[in-house]
């Protein structure tokens, strides 16, 4: 059952220069208690996505012109600006940023802030000391080293690593039901990294919360996620099983970026040619048939429909030639 | 034929200052006591965390900084703590590709202007010369001529690393630096821009070194490596006998660290916590307490010195020693 579904979004952004079509047509889903990695490269419209979802779009510049968020069954861009504060923002649906320095505040003690994002995500007015003791088994969890002493402290007496346990537990205080981490650890050095995703991983286990990652460390992914959805210039290329993704990659798009990874080079350096293109005025057809070394005539005209080539492994390409391949968007 | 780069004893102190007027409370070893060669046509790699003084020796090499102790020969010849005028004569061999390209170029000059100026400064060449090595560079690192009249935010991010490249390329420098050559780079990108380097590499003659945090990189680029944790050596040797048998401790948890992409399990890192502040090392090793296998004596007692492990592989740590004391037949699994 997915708790998350994003059908058909289209969403343009109006500038001076003219409309930039961020996102068309992406289709992808979030099942329960799963994980799931949004991988592309930058400025390919994942914390567009992201945003998308939290309603925290500015529109305008931003338009949605087609498409739904389905959340647990309900349109998420149909809500009003105080249903998506009371039930959704901060309380069935979080966000782990991606800089944890700046989520904090830096003139409070993260305490009072950690109590703060726990009285409004469980709308729930507890006693003092009942409060502190639930922010100190918060600490706990995501292995804060003596929590209580923690408590009085300010964000800049943290060092990066503990940052990010911080708004971890602030994102888990609300029990949310989806979780959206942009770029949990890009801000980290090499060793703290690693602690980060798996601590992740274990808590929302527990909870059986289901997390959209949204991060460019295809390492990560294979090592945390349950599916991986692959997005190129506002489209979804692939969304599949992340063993599956990884050991058939089956849209170019995903074959080259995993050929690009340093670890899986062979013989001489490849990587892949050319540019995102500009999405003031993207390619027509397949969005990426400028870069593809495979690309046939087929790809210049119609956008690919989503074709599922593997059980659950659906791709967007013209060279996997089906029902509904030649089908094009209107 | 001397090595292109020697580094013996190199250690830079910063001033730790409190106060109104500033005094100096105490020193920080942001390099501490590192030697290493470079030799001609390799490529050497050095790795480490954030803060663990990566850059700093690099920009000590150049002669950004003055070193508080030891020697930087370049070619044989002592390059550090020279006057101005005769490092001048270094540099122009000798270059430095710093970590964001974009913020290294002048915005209001056109590329062209930039590319052009290191010759100015360094060298006698007429324009009409000046021009023609400018474009036979920027042909070299993958642009046109034509890219020359504009502006530095009308490129990506990918291309403002090649005309990075190309401005030091004009000089015909022997051994260049890159702090972090790909950092902010998609995959795809990366790919092509380390491409162009090994390209560059054959096609000028040169010698890297690397400065980077990312293992994937230097394992593919690197024909030696050091790691470096918090200003001091702890781990250098062929890159295939580090990757394949690391001995240092932090070594092997900072290859553990890295999540490989490929299905499998992942058990994560080997460290708890986050690197001591440099200016408050413990007493002994550095590493000692993060370290998993650490001991009271020798650890805590003494800082270890580099030794030999396997041919070539030098590392500074008391327990790897052990493991690998197969003489006296007191070998110690870790």
């Amino acid at each position: 059952m997915a708790i998350l579904e994003i059908n058909d979004l289209v969403v343009d952004f109006e500038t001076d220069q003219g409309i930039v079509q961020a996102i068309d047509h992406l289709t992808l889903s979030v099942r329960e208690g799963e994980i799931v990695g949004l991988v592309g490269e930058s400025g390919c419209g994942k914390t567009t996505v992201a945003r998308c979802i939290l309603g925290v779009i500015p529109r305008p510049p931003a338009r949605v012109r087609a498409g739904e968020i389905l959340f647990q069954g309900e349109d998420l861009l149909r809500l009003s600006e105080a249903e998506l504060t009371t039930r959704i923002r901060g309380k069935a649906i979080t966000l782990i940023p991606q800089d944890p320095l700046t989520a904090l505040n830096p003139l409070f003690p993260v305490g009072i802030q950690l109590g703060d994002m726990l009285r409004w995500g469980t709308r729930q007015r507890h006693r003092p000391r009942a409060s502190r003791e639930r922010i100190i088994s918060m600490l706990q969890q995501v292995q804060m080293p003596s929590p209580e002493a923690q408590l009085g402290k300010y964000p800049h007496e943290f060092s990066g690593g503990q940052r990010q346990r911080l708004v971890i537990a602030a994102a888990l205080a609300s029990a949310p039901s989806l979780i959206i981490a942009d770029e949990p650890t890009s801000a980290l050095d090499v060793t703290v990294q690693a602690q980060i995703p798996l601590l992740l991983k274990a808590l929302v286990q527990e909870r059986g919360t289901s997390v959209l990652l949204i991060t460019h460390d295809l390492g990560v992914v294979a090592k945390l996620c349950d599916r991986v959805v692959v997005m190129y210039a506002g489209q979804e290329a692939e969304m599949a099983p992340t063993a599956s993704a990884f050991t058939h990659p089956s849209h170019p798009y995903t074959w080259k970026l995993l050929e690009s990874l340093p670890e899986r080079q062979q013989g001489d350096i490849r990587g892949i040619p050319g540019v995102v293109p500009p999405l003031i005025d993207p390619p027509q057809g397949c969005r990426f048939h400028t870069r593809c070394e495979f690309a046939i005539p087929l790809c210049r005209q119609p956008q690919p429909a989503a074709l599922e080539v593997l059980p659950d492994h659906w791709v967007r390409c013209h060279l996997f030639p089906g029902e509904g391949s030649y089908a094009c968007h209107a | 034929m001397p090595a292109m780069l020697e580094v013996k004893n190199l250690t830079k102190h910063f001033p730790i200052t409190r106060g109104f007027p500033k005094r100096t409370v105490g020193w920080l070893a942001a390099v501490d006591r590192v030697d290493f060669t470079v030799q001609a046509g390799e490529t050497f790699g050095l790795v480490g965390e954030s803060g663990c003084g990566k850059s700093t020796l690099g920009k000590t090499i150049l002669g950004l900084y003055k070193p508080t102790a030891g020697t930087v020969c370049f070619q044989g010849q002592v390059i550090s703590g020279v006057s101005k005028s005769a490092a001048r004569q270094v540099r122009r061999e000798l270059q430095y590709v710093y970590q964001d390209p974009g913020a290294s170029l002048n915005p209001w000059w056109t590329v062209g202007w930039s590319l052009r100026e290191p010759l100015r400064v360094h060298t006698p060449l007429s324009p009409q010369e000046i021009t023609a090595r400018v474009e036979e560079m920027i042909t070299a690192v993958g642009l046109t001529p034509d890219h020359l009249q504009r502006y530095p935010h009308e490129f990506s991010g990918g291309q403002q690393r090649r005309l990075a490249l190309a401005r030091i390329l004009v000089l015909q420098p022997r051994l260049v630096i890159f702090d972090e050559p790909t950092a902010g780079l998609d995959v795809s990108v990366q790919a092509t821009i380390l491409q162009l380097l090994q390209e560059l590499k054959e096609r000028f003659a040169l010698t890297y070194l690397f400065i980077s945090h990312d293992l994937g990189i230097v394992r593919l680029m690197c024909d030696q490596v050091t790691v470096m944790y918090l200003g001091h050596i702890m781990e250098t040797g062929p890159t295939e006998a580090i990757f394949q048998a690391p001995a240092h401790p932090y070594t092997q948890a900072l290859l553990a660290a890295v999540p490989k992409p490929e299905i499998g399990p992942w058990q994560g890192t080997l460290l708890q916590g986050e690197p001591p502040r440099p200016d408050a090392l413990p007493s002994g090793c550095r590493f000692r307490l993060r370290c998993p296998y650490a001991q009271d004596d020798p650890c805590a007692q003494r800082e270890p010195t580099l030794h030999e492990v396997a041919p070539g592989q030098v590392v500074a740590c008391h327990v790897a020693s052990r493991t690998f004391d197969l003489v006296s037949g007191r070998a110690v699994q870790p």
